[in-house]
């Protein structure tokens, strides 16, 4: 198979087959491309955002227990404040809920593909409720000296010292609640936004091909059709008025030299015919 | 209309578009394939593809290119390479949604520099030497590539060099033949090469000093810092910035002409001077101003970063030294003025350009002068060269044209929700290609927070000002006249 001819003298040029075969493995190609990113793009986005979505709701999740485990915690001060009676609260159950917030929070900003100033200001949002748990952790372990203390009106204590580290704790919780949830609700918005987005190189690449289905097509109406039907209509002329045929294109294809050969074969019928009528007339 | 020459001329561009796309997979396979890899592969694939597919059947003697297949080849080359060159953006996904992708893309090809990145520094190196690249191609101009592989003799040539030079810029330099299309590419590699050197020596990384080359040769402005040039913080790297910013912005042939004759006398040349004065002139009131307000506290600091912001809005770059965003008004004022007008023809500046800016000064003052002395005979002079009143006229209507561009722009820019502070200087600054605007929108700010439409109405204007508006009007016109 011949998919090279070889141009006289200098470059082998491209034979009409191998021209097709080009043409058309490049279309094939750029659809089986297309095809491919569209699949792979949606599952990409639709992972994406669904991790993100999954995430936002246990960040909820944890939060809220973390909130439920410091109220109890609060009010254990708050009984033994009253019966003046000090006994340690253990509260790791609280601790472990805010080390797996934080770390997940933590996790999501340092293996996002990308940082949006909203996650940004999600893990500045952690961070400060990190310190602020911290703070009010280290003045609850006041407690065991404030209730030996003499000197120390434990209610005082509580009301004064403990409770708006507490109601800042609290505060900066339901900050960051909010905060998620506002991110859940645009991250359901992208959800429906990232198929479209998801689309989009699929949908350049299938406009990529059309244009080179268009351009094959007039490629091959400019440089194969119309020439035949041009010696096609000469060649008609020819039988019907016996007028020589004149069928010239630019050119060094098969095409062009199908098109000398009838001009050859042509011009060899016209001379035949000549000398059959000279014989005759002899 | 031949459609064989222009899918030809337009398969080349993308095939420059192309290698490039390679050039960015080379590096990223030696970051050891980072996540725009794969991106990038598809993009060269696609591109590559488009570009290469004509020449499957167009013979490579090419018949001659008309003045409308020229035009087609323009407009298509710019609009082709823009859709091709957001695709490493849009499958690289991140920040880039279709509309930012677009965006992005325009912003480098057409040397604009105005971004919608908040976390620049989080693009991997291989996407970031993209957006260089984008630069670095526009910078040359598709124009200026398609006429170095355009035939030699097609008369569409000379047309496209009088869009590109003024009749001023011309007589400035001895190469008027038809090799100055290459003496201005050699000048420009050159300069990016000298660029890259001195980014490096003054304290750069390679891939640092490489990606500024591009940008600040290009007058572009995209920084692989979310602080731009601010992040160096380095005295060294604002002197060089600002010099190869001044040398994009100068006339290529004439600076030729400097480095042929060894000598600056070329640089005498009216529209230089003026160019390099008004430069002078604006850096040296920013600064005082900086002083005066308290905006830096010694001379030499406001002088610096005065200077610095002057030339990068003059030059149409868009790089920062410093957050702008607060500077006095009578400093903003002056910015924006300076972007308004831009550097010299025949080099990668956008804006109206100082040639125009000096013609219409001196046809206003001769339009006085024959109203005070209607006998006399006066004529346009520019230095040694008298200008044609037909040679006045284009440049009067370009300056309009420029304007309506703008004032419609803004228009729909405040529909869209934009304040008017903030339309305006966006718009100005995109159809003058230098990027950053004032206030929320300038030096260390970003596009991210405006709306798609926004962005798009932008885009046509960063589009409008890099082909200087003419033809896009004629192919509009040639379509429209063709139904």
């Amino acid at each position: 198979m011949a998919l090279f001819r070889k141009n006289g003298r200098r470059r082998a040029r491209l034979s009409m087959r191998a021209r097709f075969i080009l043409a058309l493995v490049s279309i094939a190609s750029i659809l089986l491309l297309s095809s491919v990113i569209s699949v792979l793009e949606y599952g990409r986005m639709s992972n994406y955002v669904s991790n993100l979505v999954a995430e936002n709701i246990r960040s909820i999740e944890l939060a809220r227990r973390l909130e439920t485990f410091t109220d109890a915690y609060h009010l254990r001060i708050l009984d033994e404040i009253g019966e003046e009676n000090y006994e340690a609260i253990p509260h790791g159950e609280a601790d472990r809920a805010l080390e797996f917030h934080h770390d997940s929070l933590r996790f999501t900003f340092e293996n996002a593909p990308y940082r949006t100033p909203s996650m940004r200001k999600e893990l500045a949002l952690a961070d400060s409720l990190y310190q602020s748990y911290m703070n009010y952790m280290t003045v609850s372990e006041e407690l065991a000296q404030v209730i030996e203390s003499d000197f120390t009106d434990s209610r005082t204590w509580y009301f004064g010292r403990l409770n708006p580290c507490f109601n800042d704790f609290k505060s900066r919780n339901e900050a960051l609640i909010n905060h998620i949830y506002s991110e859940l609700r645009s991250n359901s918005g992208d959800f429906q936004a990232s198929f479209y987005r998801s689309i989009v190189p699929g949908v350049v690449s299938v406009g990529v091909g059309i244009l080179l289905v268009l351009l094959l097509m007039f490629f091959i109406l400019t440089g194969y059709v119309n020439p035949l039907y041009r010696m096609l209509s000469n060649l008609d002329t020819y039988r019907q008025s016996g007028r020589r045929y004149s069928c010239t294109f630019e050119g060094e294809d098969e095409l062009s030299r199908l098109n000398t050969g009838i001009t050859d074969v042509v011009e060899e019928n016209i001379n035949l015919k000549r000398r059959l009528n000279k014989l005759k007339e002899q | 209309m031949n459609l064989k020459v222009v899918s030809v001329n337009v398969g080349r561009t993308l095939l420059v578009d192309a290698f490039f796309m390679l050039l960015c997979m080379v590096l990223s396979v030696l970051n050891g394939m980072d996540s725009a890899f794969g991106p990038l592969l598809i993009s060269f694939v696609i591109t590559f593809i488009t570009g290469a597919f004509p020449f499957i059947f167009v013979k490579r003697k090419a018949s001659e290119i008309t003045l409308k297949d020229g035009y087609l080849i323009i407009v298509l080359s710019w609009l082709l390479s823009f859709i091709f060159g957001m695709l490493p953006y849009v499958l690289w996904g991140g920040e880039f949604t279709l509309a930012n992708a677009w965006f992005e893309s325009v912003s480098g090809f057409t040397t604009t520099g105005a971004t919608i990145l908040t976390d620049i520094e989080g693009l991997p190196k291989s996407l970031l030497l993209w957006r260089s690249s984008t630069h670095f191609i526009g910078g040359l101009g598709v124009i200026m590539l398609l006429l170095l592989i355009l035939p030699e003799t097609s008369p569409f040539r000379f047309k496209l060099s009088s869009l590109e030079m003024s009749s001023l810029s011309k007589e400035g330099y001895r190469w008027r033949s038809s090799k100055k299309m290459y003496v201005i590419v050699s000048v420009y590699l050159v300069l990016t090469g000298l660029a890259a050197l001195g980014f490096h020596l003054a304290g750069m990384s390679v891939f640092d000093s490489v990606n500024h080359a591009f940008s600040a040769c290009a007058t572009g402005g995209f920084s692989t810092r979310n602080e731009s040039i601010a992040s160096f913080d380095s005295v060294p790297v604002d002197i060089v910035c600002i010099i190869f910013m001044m040398l994009g912005s100068t006339h290529f042939g004439i600076l030729f002409s400097c480095f042929a004759t060894r000598s600056l006398r070329p640089l005498k040349h009216p529209v230089v001077k003026y160019f390099y004065l008004v430069t002078l002139v604006f850096a040296l009131i920013t600064s005082a101003d900086l002083l005066i307000h308290g905006v830096y506290d010694s001379f030499p600091e406001a002088l610096l970063h005065g200077t610095f912001q002057i030339t990068s809005y003059i030059s149409s770059t868009g790089f920062g030294s410093a957050d702008n965003a607060m500077w006095p008004s009578l400093a903003s004022a002056v910015m924006l003025v300076a972007a308004f007008q831009c550097g010299c023809s025949g080099s990668t500046t956008g804006g109206l350009k100082a040639d125009r800016m000096i013609i219409a000064f001196k046809a206003a003052v001769n339009q006085i002068k024959n109203a005070l002395y209607p006998n006399s005979v006066s004529r346009v002079k520019v230095g040694n060269t008298v200008i044609e009143d037909k040679a006045i006229q284009p440049v009067l209507i370009y300056i309009i044209l420029y304007c309506f561009t703008m004032l419609v722009s803004l228009f729909l820019l405040m529909l869209c929700g934009m304040n008017g502070l903030d339309a305006f200087s966006s718009s100005l600054t995109s159809v003058a290609n230098v990027g950053p605007a004032i206030g929320n929108l300038g030096t260390m700010g970003n596009f991210s927070e405006i709306s798609s439409m926004a962005k798009v109405i932008l885009s046509v204007d960063m589009i409008m000002g890099r082909v200087e508006i003419y033809p896009v009007l004629v192919t509009l016109a040639i379509i429209i006249r063709r139904k």
